[in-house]
């Protein structure tokens, strides 16, 4: 960023000798150079001098009295640093009480905040000091409207009337209800593919990539993951106790490098991409990633979480809309985001989502989805056959369009092509007072950093939805527009 | 606004400083290589960190000291061979910016070596005719009489560079025990996670049992702008076992 200026700009202190025959006497060391003392403190006001310098770097920051120096000590530290110790008490959680705590004490602990209300565009919330806001809602991930439409509430009801509150059982053993039948057949006609394929649900969408993937892959085989994989692929490659490779984000060639390297051993391999990228809001190259797949003989999953229901013609995701949809081994979808809801399911051939529903651990020591929820998404499948569903995904694809063209021309939003919209601002340390910021203008969005992104790439990600008006969305880009001049980050900085 | 001023912190997770080093240049390339292949190295209760399941991160570090340093030679360098490990918080200290353990130091210069060996405990390697090459910040070359060590290239062409005070920690398997040892550092240096050449590693005697050939991509970098300093203070160590 222009606000950062290199170290040489205030140059070396360490002075060639017949520089320091002026000095005062003790100054000088033997041989007439500068002691080594000397030199300690020479160094040191060079330092604190370049970050004085450093503290009111450019006019748009002394503009605002933005100092830098200035932020508290909790902005500079990272979640992973508080995340393990070796140590034999459990000090990192002490460690990260104190951090929170002094977020707190500063007023600007903005994460956690309890809605008062639906994932509605606009929310009420309210902070833990009390301090009540209503935000334009960009941080949640109800993309197509149904977790509040008056149908798929109505249809929740119906179902908690009737089956009760909860499975109160495994779905291998009790909990299975005649409603989760009819979500899996909803969900194959979705798809178009009840004659081959069968669905495993997972009451929570985290757990069908760490139940399915170890059910798929076994230790001594491969998983091959996109470096942007989320954690869920990550947590159940590692479950598999199978071989974990990365590939560089979206990059087939890559992909091809990492497969052709595992190729002698001859063993089963798994890909596992995604539909749309969560951080940064990109599509995953799947015709590209299929073939080199296919080639290689090698398995693909796909994660669909934040693309179905939206992306493709139908709603069927990414895999619809690059034609693949019949090529890919496990479909992953999450009913956390298009519909609103919570859970999820595999979707694969058959014989393989009968197998996960035995072998998936995490599925089948957990209870089965709530009726409530299972009633809802049953409905939501219905909707989003008609017309209603089309036109919410025209909806969501015009307001992302036109929020990406809003912010485009004055923020960096990388590569989004889709509803995830990523304002890079960059440092790392500007995260809680940044959030602070946006939340107390009246905008809520989801804050990423550094080791969740790379380091220097921190972002807010905003979620558009159907449901946003132009109004809203005109007025969270101008909010965007205000933190990006408070803060710096306006233009396109480096990467 | 200056932060508490770090050179009053006469002690560091109760431990008393040894040494003030000045470094004139100062680079860090860290790598990511699989995670079972570094695992075994570590003693316990050691465990590397993780970036992402299954794979751990090395670093390799490289120093080159302020002429009137321990030794006296004019330039004496000094390569570090690392594994990032969990931290162990219970130290009364900040937030430890990064934890590592020693598997070896090297250096051109035997008076330094034994240096860090008394107190650091750090196990030494003397390299004979260890040299290096430093262009543009983020750009070196080292080498010694046996051939080429490494070679770091930055490929981000706007480094942003901050002001830093940061600590850390190492333990260390001396042959007098296992051993835990906290610094300082502060400088105006350039972290970063750069996406393309960062360079290379070459297969040497300083990288033991690691074939630099499983060596992955780089995970991070750290530099500082050329020219320019850091403080480096170090403390006793205490030892585990």
């Amino acid at each position: 960023m222009s606000d950062d200026r290199p170290a040489n700009e205030t140059g070396s202190i360490a002075a060639p000798p017949s520089a320091a025959r002026s000095e005062s006497p003790g100054v000088l060391g033997r041989d007439g150079a500068l002691s080594i003392d000397e030199k300690r403190r020479r160094v040191r006001e060079m330092l604190r001098n370049a970050q004085q310098a450093m503290a009111l770097p450019a006019a748009r920051a002394t503009a605002v009295g933005l100092d830098f120096a200035a932020l508290p000590t909790y902005a500079k530290l990272t979640y992973d640093m508080a995340s393990t110790s070796t140590s034999i008490e459990h000090a990192e959680s002490r460690r990260f009480a104190t951090w929170l705590n002094d977020i707190e004490a500063d007023g600007a602990y903005s994460f956690e905040v309890p809605r008062l209300g639906g994932q509605t565009p606009e929310v009420d919330v309210e902070r833990a000091d009390g301090l009540r806001l209503r935000l334009l809602n960009f941080g949640s991930y109800n993309y197509l409207g149904y977790s509040t439409h008056p149908e798929v509430i109505a249809a929740a009801k119906a179902a908690l009337d009737r089956y009760g509150l909860g499975a109160a059982s495994s779905p291998i053993q009790s909990g299975t209800l005649a409603l989760h039948r009819e979500l899996e057949r909803a969900l194959l006609e979705h798809y178009g593919l009840v004659a081959t394929h069968g669905v495993s649900l997972f009451s929570s969408g985290y757990g069908v990539n760490a139940g399915a993937i170890p059910a798929f892959i076994k230790p001594g085989q491969y998983v091959v993951l996109d470096r942007s994989a989320h954690v869920s692929i990550q947590e159940g490659a590692q479950l598999s106790k199978a071989k974990i490779l990365y590939f560089r984000h979206n990059d087939p060639d890559n992909l091809d490098a990492m497969l052709a390297r595992v190729a002698s051993e001859q063993v089963r391999v798994l890909v596992c991409t995604e539909g749309v990228f969560s951080a940064d809001g990109d599509f995953g190259r799947l015709r590209e990633m299929v073939a080199i797949c296919k080639r290689h003989g090698a398995a693909i999953l796909v994660d669909e979480a934040h693309s179905i229901l939206v992306a493709g013609e139908h709603g069927r995701g990414v895999c619809e809309a690059a034609g693949v949809l019949e090529d890919i081994d496990l479909i992953v979808v999450t009913f956390s985001k298009g519909f609103g809801a919570v859970g999820g399911a595999l979707i694969a051939r058959r014989d393989l989502a009968r197998y996960v529903n035995w072998y998936a651990k995490c599925r089948m020591f957990s209870c089965a989805l709530d009726p409530a929820v299972t009633g809802g998404m049953i409905a939501v499948l219905g909707l989003v056959r008609t017309a209603d569903g089309a036109e919410r995904r025209a909806r969501i694809r015009d307001n992302a369009a036109m929020f990406r063209g809003l912010l485009s021309p004055y923020v960096d939003i990388g590569a989004s092509e889709s509803w995830i919209v990523p304002v890079f601002y960059y440092r790392d340390e500007l995260t809680f007072v940044l959030n602070d910021f946006l939340q107390r203008r009246g905008l809520d969005g989801s804050i990423m950093q550094f080791p969740a992104v790379p380091k220097n790439e921190a972002r807010v990600r905003l979620f558009v939805t159907a449901e946003h008006t132009h109004e809203q969305l005109r007025r969270a880009a101008r909010i965007i527009r205000e933190a990006a001049d408070h803060f710096g980050f306006a233009g396109k900085g480096p990467r | 606004m200056i932060p508490a001023a770090p050179e009053t912190a006469d002690t560091l997770a109760g431990l008393a400083p040894t040494e003030d080093y000045i470094i004139d240049e100062h680079l860090n390339n860290m790598y990511e290589i699989d995670a079972a292949r570094v695992a075994r190295l570590l003693p316990s209760p050691l465990s590397p960190k993780e970036p992402r399941p299954g794979t751990a991160i090395i670093n390799i570090g490289y120093m080159k000291f302020d002429a009137t340093h321990i030794g006296g030679l004019a330039d004496t360098i000094e390569l570090t061979f690392s594994i990032i490990i969990h931290p162990d918080l219970a130290l009364d200290m900040p937030m430890p910016r990064i934890s590592v353990f020693d598997l070896q130091i090297a250096s051109n210069c035997p008076v330094f070596l034994a240096h860090e060996d008394e107190y650091q405990k750090l196990n030494g390697m003397h390299l004979p005719g260890l040299a290096r090459e430093l262009q543009a910040p983020g750009h070196l070359r080292v080498w010694d009489d046996a051939g080429p060590i490494l070679e770091f290239r930055n490929p981000n062409l706007s480094p942003i560079y901050k002001y830093e005070y940061a600590t850390g920690q190492y333990v260390s398997d001396h042959p007098s025990g296992l051993h835990q040892g906290v610094f300082s550092w502060e400088g105006i240096g350039c972290e970063q996670q750069p996406v393309g050449d960062c360079g290379r590693l070459y297969s040497h005697r300083f990288y033991q049992d690691i074939d630099v050939g499983w060596v992955g991509d780089c995970y991070l970098q750290m530099f500082l702008a050329t020219p320019g300093q850091a403080l480096f203070r170090s403390f006793n160590t205490r030892r585990l076992r």
